[in-house]
């Protein structure tokens, strides 16, 4: 009897350790700005990779551009303080993610919209770190064709503010801008796009 | 108790059989053309030639398949097999004066190939009338810098967060600035690559640039 109480107390105790252990695990200890030029090889481990100066703000949210019966939406959210146990790092970032229909919605070529949205990085077609201090009004996604395999090339999707305005802007997809090569038979790099690449797209 | 002299390998040796190949000086010449006249990217992969020329001023080592972009889509695209040797390619006017995070993600791309040998290279004159041929320092490391930061969801961050911010790398920035960053981040982030500059336009000699006091040096190719 006596021995079974204190392997209960053993037990509890260890609960309560593993417990207490993973909930500082994931406390950031540090808060730093994103894109700062550290990387998690250079901070201490929980530090937080904060967007301080709010800069995703303006992008997040539903954006659709429609001629006659084509319709494109995207869909950009904030992920904020995202842990990386990898890295043991968290991280604020945007995720996309984009439709696009030729018959007024009915229904779609492409559609990687869900709800809820999965945060991670890995799963979404379109992902930015951050935005650059000498890109004011720019946000440059990595964008993924999910129907046409462009391989590991880095494809881009930019998203530019209209001159004053916070409600349009500009985007423009595009192929890496550099040599994109393919050895031993493979098929030649495919340069189309499965949505159009340059459009005016209005906040919903 | 005396420490043996270990011979250090000569950091130019595969960068001779390139500059006093007379050929190639005439492909890098082209390449300085397009770069200066053209609004999109023209390159040559290089493979060994089997019967290659020999003669003085003739010497012709390698055989070149040629490639080139187009105004709608200025990036080139490419096929070849795994017995390349290298790429050469230009960079027009408002690409970077040096080599981009594209072209390094097009090179780890390639030697992820096992049957690409380590000694490929991978070239680029710009439109700022610099010419530079990076080289497989180390290629494991290669393959781990390309694994960490080069990959599709990877690469963005590294462009922002490194390139652009860390190494101060921009289209609008001078040469000088640029080349210093650049030569930085091979060392700091132990990229596995060596980088060669031409000393001028005729593409005949190369110096190996590296960093001592915050200041790029470059060692001469003799």
């Amino acid at each position: 009897m006596q021995l079974n109480k204190q392997i209960m107390k053993i037990l509890i105790l260890s609960m309560l350790f593993f417990v207490s252990v993973k909930s500082i695990a994931q406390t950031p200890i540090n808060i730093v700005n994103i894109c700062n030029g550290l990387t998690s090889e250079d901070v201490s481990d929980n530090t937080y990779f904060k967007d301080i100066n709010q800069t995703f703000d303006n992008y997040i949210g539903t954006w659709v551009w429609t001629s006659g019966n084509e319709i494109v939406t995207f869909k950009l959210t904030k992920v904020t303080q995202k842990y990386f146990p990898e890295e043991r790092v968290f991280e604020d970032y945007m995720i996309g993610n984009y439709s696009y229909s030729t018959d007024g919605g009915t229904t779609f070529i492409v559609n990687t919209i869900t709800t809820p949205t999965n945060e991670e990085r890995e799963l979404n077609p379109m992902y930015t770190a951050c935005v650059n201090d000498d890109d004011v009004g720019i946000n440059i996604f990595a964008f993924d064709d999910v129907i046409i395999d462009k391989g590991n090339s880095y494809c881009t999707a930019t998203f530019e503010f209209l001159p004053n305005s916070t409600t349009q802007m500009q985007v423009t997809i595009e192929n890496p801008k550099g040599p994109v090569g393919r050895l031993d038979g493979q098929p030649p790099f495919n340069p189309n796009f499965t949505i159009p690449t340059n459009m005016i797209v209005t906040k919903q | 108790m005396t420490t043996p002299v270990v011979e250090q390998p000569d950091p130019c040796q595969k960068i001779a059989q390139l500059k006093n190949d007379d050929v190639f000086k005439q492909k890098m010449n082209i390449l300085k053309g397009a770069a200066e006249q053209w609004s999109f990217e023209k390159m040559f992969t290089v493979y060994d030639d089997p019967t290659p020329n020999t003669e003085i001023s003739q010497s012709d080592n390698y055989d070149y398949d040629e490639f080139q972009g187009t105004a709608s889509n200025p990036f080139v695209s490419w096929t070849g097999n795994s017995t390349i040797k290298g790429v050469i390619h230009s960079h027009y006017d408002g690409l970077l004066s040096v080599p981009s995070p594209t072209d390094l993600q097009d090179m780890y791309n390639q030697l992820l190939t096992p049957t690409v040998t380590s000694d490929f290279f991978y070239g680029v004159v710009t439109h700022s009338g610099k010419a530079y041929i990076l080289q497989v320092n180390d290629r494991s490391n290669f393959i781990n810098f390309g694994n960490k930061n080069l990959i599709n969801n990877k690469i963005n961050k590294f462009i922002k967060n490194k390139i652009i911010k860390k190494y101060n790398i921009k289209e609008n920035n001078t040469n000088a600035t640029n080349e210093l960053g650049f030569v930085k981040m091979l060392e700091e982030l132990n990229v596995g690559l060596n980088i060669y500059k031409a000393t001028d336009l005729t593409f005949s000699d190369y110096q190996k640039l590296e960093i001592q006091n915050n200041q790029v040096t470059a060692t001469p190719c003799n």
